[in-house]
């Protein structure tokens, strides 16, 4: 149901079944590593190319998804997923050996949350019973594709991000009890003339605050009915930025309510300048370590705003400015017996 | 290209203003400091071998720098397949870059990175990918000067 | 504004550099009574033919501007290598072409060949150890000299 002008009301209880959460070596080291289901120790999964690698990945988190749930390819309607690389091949070649019907996506590091508020949006309609979204991402084939070879030695600003090498899948379904997807906000394409490409946390800022402001007008509640608001890959510089921004807007923002997934993925040693980002780390994070602390009953309500720089490397390159977006789910736990 | 100064409406230049502030900025002096010193090793390193192709080869000072440099480039590849050059480059900057192991560099881990999509398109197409401004300018900007040399020296009659 | 203010850096740098670099004139270089240059004389180690390269260490050794010398020479040529101060280095191509010119003057009857190449610094002094220890024969040493005009041809 539409409430407000962007934002969708779910009355039948989508829910996240159960996830999938996978890791490379860097996020073996992190901070969260225990709430991962799977890690590896290289970043080539014994695969021949870095896409193929991150391709495997997913393929490992739809399995450990559906195994958790004890669901069957066979019940699944549809996967909905996409990533960061050119023309979604990773993704789409998961999706091959899946098997099940496939809706691709595009939002960069966004993508985790479209597909779970479609997902959602779907359910709640009657238009399927069980829909697994997914995405995953990899440092070295985002790397050679936006930036620089890997073993480039090209330094690095302070701003600059780390790709998480990761895949997080999550199954939606109906359910009565577990974290159920309450609403959901569709982002706006946002662009405040930011340009520099080792500084996307900067940019995607803004856009998550328009998500965010929408979303509690749509929904005419306060930030205090939220326990934690969660983005998905601001780093240091986009929630420092993102939080003044919010504290303008005089809706009486807490900053232990605010928290960033690529700040919560890595330890402080680790050499990842501004945080981690990537279409995983969103995924990673709150499929594991948020979902974890929700089934805790630490966490009652969560926003999951994930954001996404939509520029290409081509796009730069042209002096073109980097748009962004940032899309919303809000998760309700339901305490009861859940996987 | 049109250089087009896009006019920022005073959202835009609002919150500009507010990232700026909330920028790492990065630490310059220290940058320079960590180049210079880094850089100046390279070059010594690069003193070293030439003078040892000119006691122990028969070299000179005139041609004892392609031995050098092909010395340089095979360290510099061998610290960039294991994996251990990005790291001082990470630390060092232009030191590293700017000297032929940044070159070299470039070149090796392009060709590197790309082994997977085969030899002819993959390594041999992206090999210069990084290092092909240098070798198109570099080849233009001498042609150039050779050409401002030429003119001068005719009307100046040297 | 901060457009204004970097070219007129860039230009005040270039300047400073164009007027720097453009200051020194090449002058005549004279001879000075001052404490000449130590050298490894041959000719009382009766090698009776180092006289000619003896003269020229001796005479290129009273120069300011040279710290080190060492020649050798045979019947037909004279080669000579010289290490010029750092600060005088500027002018290396200048220095070399005019001692190169005095010493064709001094010695008409040889062929004259001047370096500053470390190389040919490296190879004379070995020369001339060998020649103070009585160790090398008329063959050897023009098979050396020979060797060492090559390389003196040589560019990259």
């Amino acid at each position: 149901m539409l409430v407000g002008h962007s934002t969708w009301k779910f009355n039948q209880q989508p829910a996240i079944i159960s996830t999938g959460v996978v890791g490379g070596p860097f996020e073996a080291n992190g901070k969260i590593a225990n709430d991962f289901d799977l890690l590896h120790e290289d970043l080539w999964l014994e695969q021949d190319s870095f896409e193929q690698a991150q391709q495997k990945m997913l393929e490992e988190a739809a399995e450990i998804a559906m195994d958790k749930a004890q669901i069957s390819k066979g019940q699944i309607e549809f996967f909905i997923g996409g990533d960061l690389i050119n023309q979604i091949t990773p993704t789409t070649f998961a999706a091959k050996t899946i098997g099940v019907p496939y809706l691709g996506l595009f939002s960069a590091c966004a993508t985790s949350v479209e597909s779970l508020a479609l997902a959602a949006s779907i359910i709640d309609n009657n238009g399927a019973n069980h829909i697994l979204t997914g995405t995953a991402s990899h440092n070295a084939a985002a790397e050679r594709q936006f930036r620089y070879p890997t073993e480039y030695g090209g330094q690095k600003p302070p701003t600059a991000q780390w790709t998480v090498t990761g895949s997080g899948c999550a199954l939606v379904g109906k359910s009565e009890t577990g974290p159920i997807i309450t609403s959901a906000t569709i982002g706006k394409v946002i662009d405040m003339g930011l340009t520099d490409p080792f500084n996307m946390g900067g940019a995607m800022a803004p856009a998550a605050v328009d998500t965010i402001i929408r979303h509690l007008h749509d929904l005419k509640v306060d930030v205090s009915h939220y326990d934690l608001i969660i983005t998905g890959d601001l780093g240091k510089i986009g929630h420092e930025a993102s939080f003044d921004l919010l504290v303008e807007q005089n809706i009486g923002i807490k900053k232990e309510q605010y928290l960033d997934c690529g700040l919560l993925i890595y330890n402080d040693e680790q050499p990842v300048h501004s945080g981690g980002s990537g279409t995983a780390c969103s995924a990673v994070v709150t499929y594991g370590h948020i979902l974890n602390r929700m089934k805790n009953g630490e966490l009652k309500r969560v926003l999951f705003v994930a954001t996404g720089s939509l520029h290409s490397p081509m796009s730069v390159q042209q002096k073109e400015t980097i748009p962004c977006i940032a899309h919303a789910v809000s998760i309700e736990y339901k305490a009861g017996d859940v996987t | 290209m049109t250089n087009k100064k896009k006019k920022l409406n005073p959202k835009a230049q609002h919150y500009q203003a507010i990232q700026k502030k909330n920028e790492t900025k990065r630490p310059i002096f220290t940058n320079c400091l960590k180049a210079f010193f880094v850089g100046g090793f390279v070059c010594f390193i690069g003193q070293l071998i030439s003078t040892f192709y000119i006691y122990f080869f028969d070299f000179t000072e005139q041609t004892a720098g392609n031995p050098t440099v092909a010395t340089l480039i095979i360290i510099t590849m061998f610290l960039t397949g294991f994996g251990v050059y990005d790291h001082i480059g990470q630390f060092a900057g232009a030191g590293t870059a700017v000297p032929v192991t940044g070159f070299a560099n470039a070149v090796i881990s392009s060709a590197i990175e790309h082994r997977t999509e085969g030899y002819i398109l993959g390594v041999g197409t992206n090999m210069l990918k990084l290092a092909g401004p240098v070798i198109v300018y570099g080849v233009f900007s001498a042609f150039i000067i050779a050409l401002i040399k030429t003119i001068f020296s005719q009307f100046l009659g040297s | 504004m901060k457009r204004y203010k970097q070219s007129l850096t860039i230009i005040t740098l270039l300047s400073l550099t164009i007027i720097l670099g453009c200051t020194k004139q090449d002058p005549t270089y004279e001879p000075t009574e001052q404490q000449a240059t130590d050298y490894t004389p041959l000719t009382n180690k009766g090698q009776a033919h180092q006289s000619e390269a003896d003269e020229a260490k001796q005479l290129l050794s009273r120069y300011d501007e040279v710290s080190e010398v060492h020649a050798i020479n045979n019947d037909k040529t004279l080669i000579v290598a010289i290490k010029i101060e750092q600060g005088d280095r500027f002018s290396l191509d200048h220095l070399e072409k005019e001692f190169q010119e005095k010493l064709q003057h001094s010695f008409p009857h040889l062929k004259t060949a001047v370096s500053t190449d470390q190389k040919m610094l490296f190879e004379l002094k070995e020369l001339e150890n060998k020649l103070a220890n009585d160790t090398l024969s008329n063959k050897t040493l023009n098979k050396h000299m020979k060797k060492i005009k090559k390389l003196m041809k040589e560019e990259t």
